[in-house]
């Protein structure tokens, strides 16, 4: 009878998933990356774990009951720590995983021959989806004996631990959902990734943002003057909060530290409750996902290996070569072609896309098309691409300005400090795709077979990347341009923040571009490039702290080179009514080592952006020196 | 105006080309074969310097292509066994692109480009997105943009595949086309009936060595055999057969069905011979068949089939 049942099971789970499933499985065994990542993975949780460890049991002394205690409370520390890493660290690796899912087969054309097969949508997708699931769950379960490690010195609340896996795990199955969404609409991974980040950066920040916002201007006053808020805005309050993870796992580790304080939301319920509708979510993230992936499978079908967007079908190649063409005028010698005894067929009329201007090249060829190439071709995906983030922002700026925010100098400091980083991520993004695009569309043997010099090409490129980030940076010197004619941030801050955004500019652009002719294909590129961003700018501060080297010498020095807190600091000195009206010789700028006038501010920066630029240099030369590596 | 002198190339410890030494000639169009993996792609690469050779070196129009890289380049148009397009360019500022790259001025661009759309029938597509052309297209668009600088040496890597048989004539046509006009032209293509009918030499390599290079003439008289002739006589074949083996010119000959096989020596010479005795016999020849040895049969006999 079990065993009956267990087949059935067995039989309706392979149903579902398809053939695809095993054949993912079968593939990522044979990948020496998996295990790679494996490897790295626990080294950097153990290193990850040890550093807090380490910075907990620092202070010795007291009785033996409250070394107990206090060993008990560490435990749950590192257990709240090991948890955060799993829930931040799966969910990148969900995004970057599946963001090739359907793109590659596109790319190798496999999705045809899946068209001609019997193998459903729901199973192609649920099939990808499920076996990047598993490997994230092999991450999971190899972190297990550390969490019992922990459970030597007492304290570990595994209903905590339960908590944090599912919350976890149902996060990483609407990232990944989502992730291979975009990789239906577009060809490369890289831009999966940063529509990924997009929506959840959206998702995740700016809606709760907003929304809170919302409720300190509309359901306090409404309160204060009938009583209570709305109750649409508690729903929509409710509704943020469950459909937010970071919100939701924030308020379990808060039921770590202080169980009883939230009784309802601190409970099993709530969390539960969250990870029934993440599921939901992930369920219709994915009937969209078989949506987009059927018609790219159609598409493929059709012949079309495009991926994400239509291409006019040209004329059959059927005309014949003329009786009497022209000899190449630099040739010189007069030639009379032979006519060739083909029976010539009928014209056959251009599709209507076959016009259109033809735009003359001028100056360098790698740079004019750097340079002159649009961003994208596609008109909705410019509309959607312009008006949604300026929306979102316009928005903010409204609700900031009718709290009457503007004046203040923090409020500039955080939108500059968001828009910077912003900047950043592009500034990451792109410049790897720069070399590893033209290789993969194979273009790169083709450009190395011109006279030109290696290093026109990279300057060229360098142009290219600084043209292409400038959407970027758009919002940072909109907002600059606007506030400085306004009053309200003063012109020096411009002259701060060019120097700084110079510096990370030509430092990611170098990294970037190193690391796209080191690799063959963008995807890797790119993630090294945001890697080493990571490396440099995300891990040491969330490390500083546990560590305590954040007031040592060396602390100071990072500290004070790191770009998001020089613009920071840039910001905070240099903006708001009182700052503004002080003047530059009367402006303090916090610095690293105290306070500061702008002539230190500005000898810091200059300082930062000549290491930054040296830095970027030796990245491109040695970008130069793999040119002409691994070209196939 | 290609000379390779023991050009060796190693892929860690595997022997991608091993020794090879080639002399191709002004004006050739020279026919470079060899099974997949035999080191034909890994030649031509080296030639275009996009690869290093790990030992030995390589000339073209005299100028090493390790040391002088970019004098090579302006006097070769390489095209890969690959298509290579910029998706966001119209045709013609594809192959502007590339003149601009190859430093046409910028005065005779329009000209050039008009020239190689011309011949290699693209005019109608020059305002077309590169990427929506079909794959036919494409491989004349690769053509057009290996011109586009009036190189003297093209090294052309199977440029036909892929293509249907149309468009493989008229690539055929082109190139002799280019041979007239002074191009010195190396290409792989495993469609060896289409190399015999334009080539003037051949390379035939195999494992990463060349097993063979010379002219068909050479490749016959290599395997011993200069051709053979299919008679059908309108009478006694017993007769005919008696008077063809009494000869001196011939090696052999075999009886078929309703005609005969006769194989000739090396040094046979005189074209006419078979005819003339035939009918100096009083027997009426109702069909007489020269047949050479083909490019196909003479790379099934020189290769083993050995790839990497």
């Amino acid at each position: 009878m079990a065993v009956g049942v267990l087949d059935s099971v067995s039989r309706l789970a392979g149903w579902v998933t398809g053939p695809i499933f095993g054949k993912e499985l079968r593939v990522s065994s044979r990948r020496r990356r998996n295990y790679v990542l494996r490897f790295f993975y626990l080294v950097v949780l153990s290193v990850f774990v040890v550093a807090v460890w380490g910075s907990l049991v620092g202070s010795r002394g007291g009785s033996g009951g409250y070394r107990v205690y206090r060993m008990a409370e560490i435990g749950k520390t590192v257990i709240g720590t090991i948890v955060w890493f799993q829930f931040i660290a799966l969910q990148m690796l969900a995004v970057v995983m599946l963001s090739t899912a359907i793109s590659d087969e596109v790319e190798q054309r496999t999705l045809a021959v899946l068209a001609t097969t019997p193998v459903r949508t729901f199973q192609i997708v649920l099939g990808k989806l499920l076996s990047k699931l598993l490997q994230l769950l092999i991450l999971l379960a190899i972190s297990l004996p550390l969490l019992a490690v922990v459970r030597v010195f007492g304290g570990v609340p595994w209903n905590f631990v339960l908590a944090g896996v599912c919350i976890t795990l149902t996060a990483c199955m609407v990232a990944g959902a989502v992730s291979m969404f975009f990789s239906a609409l577009f060809r490369r991974a890289y831009v999966s990734i940063l529509c990924c980040m997009g929506v959840g950066f959206v998702l995740y920040a700016v809606l709760p943002m907003i929304l809170g916002m919302i409720f300190a201007l509309v359901a306090i006053p409404a309160m204060m003057s009938r009583g209570g808020p709305g109750a649409w805005l508690q729903i929509t309050w409710a509704a943020v909060s469950l459909t937010n993870p970071f919100a939701v796992l924030g308020i379990v580790t808060s039921g770590l530290a202080s169980p009883g304080a939230m009784p309802f939301i601190q409970g099993p319920g709530f969390w539960t409750l969250h990870c029934g509708i993440m599921l939901a979510i992930s369920v219709l993230a994915l009937w969209l996902c078989g949506r987009v992936v059927r018609k790219a499978v159609l598409r493929a079908a059709m012949g079309d290996t495009e991926g994400s967007r239509p291409v006019p079908q040209a004329a059959p190649s059927a005309a014949p070569l003329p009786a009497q063409a022209a000899a190449l005028p630099a040739a010189g010698a007069e030639v009379v072609l032979t006519p060739v005894p083909l029976p010539v067929p009928p014209p056959v009329p251009l599709p209507a896309s076959a016009g259109g201007e033809i735009r003359r090249i001028a100056g360098s060829p790698v740079l004019w098309r750097e340079l002159r190439v649009p961003l994208t071709r596609s008109i909705v995906k410019k509309a959607v691409g312009i008006s949604l983030p300026l929306s979102i922002v316009g928005l903010t700026y409204l609700l900031v300005g009718l709290a009457g925010g503007l004046g203040d100098r923090h409020t500039h400091a955080v939108y500059v400090s968001v828009y910077v980083a912003i900047g950043m991520t592009f500034m990451t993004v792109l410049p790897a795709t720069a070399i590893a695009g033209e290789k993969q569309s194979r273009c790169w043997p083709l450009l190395l077979t011109t006279p030109l010099s290696d290093v026109h090409i990279l300057l060229a490129k360098a142009a290219g990347v600084c043209r292409r980030c400038w959407p970027g940076w758009f919002l940072l010197w909109a907002h600059l341009v606007v506030f400085t004619c306004i009053g309200l941030i003063h012109p020096v801050a411009m002259v701060h923040l060019g120097m700084l955004v110079t510096g990370v500019a030509v430092f990611l652009t170098g990294s970037g571009l190193y690391f796209s002719a080191r690799f063959k294909r963008t995807t890797p590129a790119v993630i090294a490039n945001l890697a080493l961003a990571a490396l440099l700018w995300v891990v040491p501060p969330t490390l500083m702290g546990p560590l305590g080297i954040g007031g040592g010498e060396l602390g100071r020095l990072y500290v004070a080179a790191h770009p998001l807190v020089q613009a920071f600091v840039v910001s905070v000195s240099a903006s708001g009514v009182q700052n503004v009206a002080k003047g530059m010789a009367h402006m303090r700028y916090e610095l690293a080592w105290g306070s500061g006038s702008v002539v230190d501010a500005t000898g810091l920066l200059l300082l930062a952006m000549a290491a930054h630029c040296l830095a970027g240099a030796a990245f491109s030369w040695r970008a130069l020196g793999h040119f002409r590596r691994r070209v196939f | 105006m290609i000379v390779t002198d023991k050009l060796t190339k190693y892929y860690g410890s595997l022997a991608a080309l091993v020794d090879l030494d080639l002399h191709i000639h002004p004006g050739d169009i020279f026919g470079f074969i060899g099974p997949n993996g035999a080191g034909k792609t890994t030649t031509m690469r080296i030639l275009a310097t996009l690869l290093e050779p790990t030992r030995g070196s390589a000339e073209i129009d005299g100028k090493d292509v390790a040391k002088r890289g970019k004098d090579v380049r302006r006097v070769v148009g390489y095209m890969p066994d690959f298509m290579g397009v910029y998706d966001d360019l119209k045709v013609f500022e594809y192959l502007e692109f590339f003149a601009a790259a190859f430093g046409v001025a910028r005065s005779r661009r329009k000209a050039v480009i008009d020239g190689v759309l011309e011949l290699t029938d693209l005019e109608a597509k020059r305002a077309m997105q590169v990427d929506s052309l079909s794959r036919g297209m494409q491989q004349r668009l690769q053509l057009a943009r290996v011109l586009i600088h009036d190189p003297k040496v093209l090294i052309l890597d199977e440029p036909a595949s892929g293509l249907d048989p149309r468009a493989r004539i008229e690539i055929r046509e082109l190139l002799r086309e280019l041979k007239r006009m002074g191009k010195t032209i190396m290409i792989s293509s495993h469609i060896l009936s289409e190399l015999e009918e334009m080539c003037d030499h051949v390379g035939i390599i195999e494992h990463g060595k060349l097993i063979f290079s010379g002219t068909l003439a050479e490749i016959r008289q290599r395997m011993g055999v200069t051709s053979k002739v299919r008679v059908r006589v309108c009478g006694d074949m017993a007769r005919a057969a008696e008077l063809l083996s009494a000869l001196p010119q011939v090696q052999a000959v075999q009886r078929l069905e309703d005609r005969l096989a006769v194989t000739l020596a090396e040094d046979a010479g005189d074209d006419g011979l078979i005819a003339r005795t035939l009918v100096t016999a009083g027997l009426d020849v109702a069909e007489l068949v020269p047949e050479q040895v083909k490019l196909d049969d003479a790379f099934l006999q020189l290769t083993k089939g050995l790839v990497h």
